[in-house]
């Protein structure tokens, strides 16, 4: 491996937080439907580590018109290739991914809901942090302070500082996108081949 | 291809990456600590994505948002504090006075019923002086305050982390880094906080101990506002909590925003008001008293409509909707 990788730039956090953060948790909850339908084994957080990679990795976000659209068929991506190492590919997973691209075509009320839950599920988590920690997180990325600044604000060195940080960073890990069972309903909903035949049922019926 | 019988897990990998996001936070990297993530990233696919998220998280404005202390309900602050000891000193007309602060000089500005003031200040902030309304504006080396003792001011405001920007009211204050918003003071300690671009905190008024040790001006028990939230802070009155600084927040269409800033250009706007509430609004910038009776007050009204005039929105409104005017004294009076 000579290739180097490096961690991301302002920007590509940037993006990521406003076009992939949003939708994480009904891309949790799709996989987590994929992963019932198929009876396969594939670890949710595994998925999302992965596809955050690839998004991290590419040279340009450019041509990504629809973010969700494109993080959903990464992580389709993703599990189609543990699938072929794994050399055993069941059958309910081979689906093309135009098929895909109409699963999870808008968001739906649902998720819009599902997003508020999942805000409140991290500001419990926040809350349950221990008091320093929080003074410290809520500073940095409420305020705006520096963690320079916030070590002589709260009169800590600068390496505490960091922890503190890195404690609030562990927190909001662990607790967001995994709100909630409504959005798998959703989406098992949503799906389904039985509603597309109904629908070009419908078409043939028209031209006859 | 290597098969490695011992695969991190991913709680393990995310414990990693958020102590990576917190010492790349922290600032640059010594060539050695490039080295180590060089080598941790290298080792494993998912480590890059892991570390991408947990940036991409402390990122997020929506995260930030949730984290701001106070969502949409009604908590109580602290206890009232006399601290506003400006909202004596009305200034008539539209002169301003100069005079020595605590800590440097105080200008004192002030607008009369039916003038709308821009006073630039020195940092490249501008305020906007509604109808009536009077502010005192003092810089200090740390912080740069407005005490807004009468009417509504808006407010624009050149960004300087160091020297964050307040405008304080009898109960409460606002405090921002660089933004704009609008505070209103009602009767009663009502003060309204209205924020039209970026994030402002509203929180108790500092104790003059803690002004004197210069500690955080961040209070545990203050609220964010962001862009088209309003704050309303009141002083209870009765039961249990009186004596308390209340702050309740809410959501504000952005349209609603600007339509009510209308002020700024010398005008007001309507949009489904009852003509009772008009006239309400329409006595702030104007001596010349308008009524409306019985229940024309109840009718509906829409336009926009030059606030000074509102001679002219009487005899406008009553055309439009089918009213009747009459002079009774100085007043005029809308009827049906």
């Amino acid at each position: 491996m000579s290739k180097q990788v490096k961690p991301i730039s302002t920007e590509r956090a940037r993006w990521l937080a406003t076009h992939v953060v949003p939708h994480e948790a009904a891309l949790r909850a799709w996989l987590r439907g994929k992963g019932g339908k198929s009876g396969l084994a594939f670890d949710i957080d595994d998925i999302v580590q992965e596809t955050y990679a690839i998004l991290a990795a590419k040279a340009s976000i450019e041509g990504i018109a629809n973010p969700k659209t494109y993080a959903f068929q990464v992580a389709y991506s993703v599990i189609l290739q543990q699938l072929r190492q794994s050399r055993v590919v069941p059958i309910a997973m081979v689906a093309d991914i135009g098929a895909l691209e109409a699963e999870i075509e808008d968001p739906s009320p649902e998720q819009t809901m599902l997003a508020r839950d999942e805000l409140q599920r991290v500001q419990r988590a926040i809350e349950a942090l221990p008091r320093q920690t929080r003074t410290a997180f809520v500073l940095r990325r409420v305020e705006g302070l520096s963690q320079a600044e916030i070590a002589r604000r709260m009169n800590l060195s600068e390496h505490t500082v960091e922890k503190h940080i890195a404690r609030g960073i562990k927190s909001l890990m662990a607790q967001f996108g995994r709100g909630g069972s409504k959005a798998v309903q959703a989406s098992q909903e949503k799906t389904g081949p039985i509603e597309r035949e109904d629908d070009d049922a419908q078409t043939n019926r028209k031209i006859h | 291809m290597k098969t490695t019988t011992h695969r991190q897990t991913a709680k393990s990998i995310d414990r990693d990456a958020a102590d990576w996001a917190a010492r790349l936070d922290a600032g640059d990297l010594t060539p050695d600590q490039e080295n180590t993530l060089q080598h941790w990233l290298a080792g494993d696919t998912r480590r890059l994505g892991a570390l991408a998220r947990a940036q991409a998280l402390m990122a997020s404005p929506d995260i930030a948002e949730a984290l701001a202390p106070t969502p949409s309900r009604v908590t109580p602050i602290l206890s009232r504090r006399g601290f506003l000891a400006a909202a004596a000193a009305s200034v008539a007309g539209a002169a301003y006075l100069v005079s020595r602060g605590e800590h440097g000089m105080v200008t004192d500005y002030a607008s009369e019923i039916g003038e709308i003031r821009v006073i630039p200040l020195e940092d490249g902030s501008k305020i906007t002086l509604n109808t009536d309304s009077a502010v005192s504006v003092e810089f200090r080396p740390h912080s740069r305050l407005v005490r807004l003792a009468r009417g509504e001011a808006y407010f624009e405001v050149a960004k300087n982390p160091d020297r964050p920007f307040i405008v304080s009211g009898p109960a409460a204050q606002a405090r921002a880094v660089g933004t704009a918003y609008s505070v209103r003071l009602g009767d009663a300690a009502h003060m309204q906080v209205r924020v039209t671009s970026g994030r402002v905190a509203v929180e108790p008024p500092p104790s003059k101990l803690a002004e004197s040790l210069r500690l955080s001006p961040i209070a545990d028990n203050g609220a964010y506002l962001d862009a088209n939230q309003q704050a309303d802070v009141r002083v209870v009155g009765d039961g249990p909590w009186k004596g308390q600084v209340q702050v309740s927040i809410k959501d504000v269409p952005p349209d609603r925003v600007e339509r009510e800033l209308m002020w700024r250009e010398g005008l007001l706007s309507f949009e489904g008001e009852t003509l009772g509430e008009a006239l309400t609004e329409f006595a702030r910038y104007s001596h010349q008293k308008v009524v409306a009776q019985g229940p024309a007050a109840r009718e509906r009204v829409s336009g926009l409509f030059s606030a000074t005039d509102s001679a002219g929105f009487a005899h406008a409104i009553a055309i439009s909707l089918r009213l009747k005017t009459k002079q009774e004294n100085n007043t005029i009076v809308i009827y049906k």
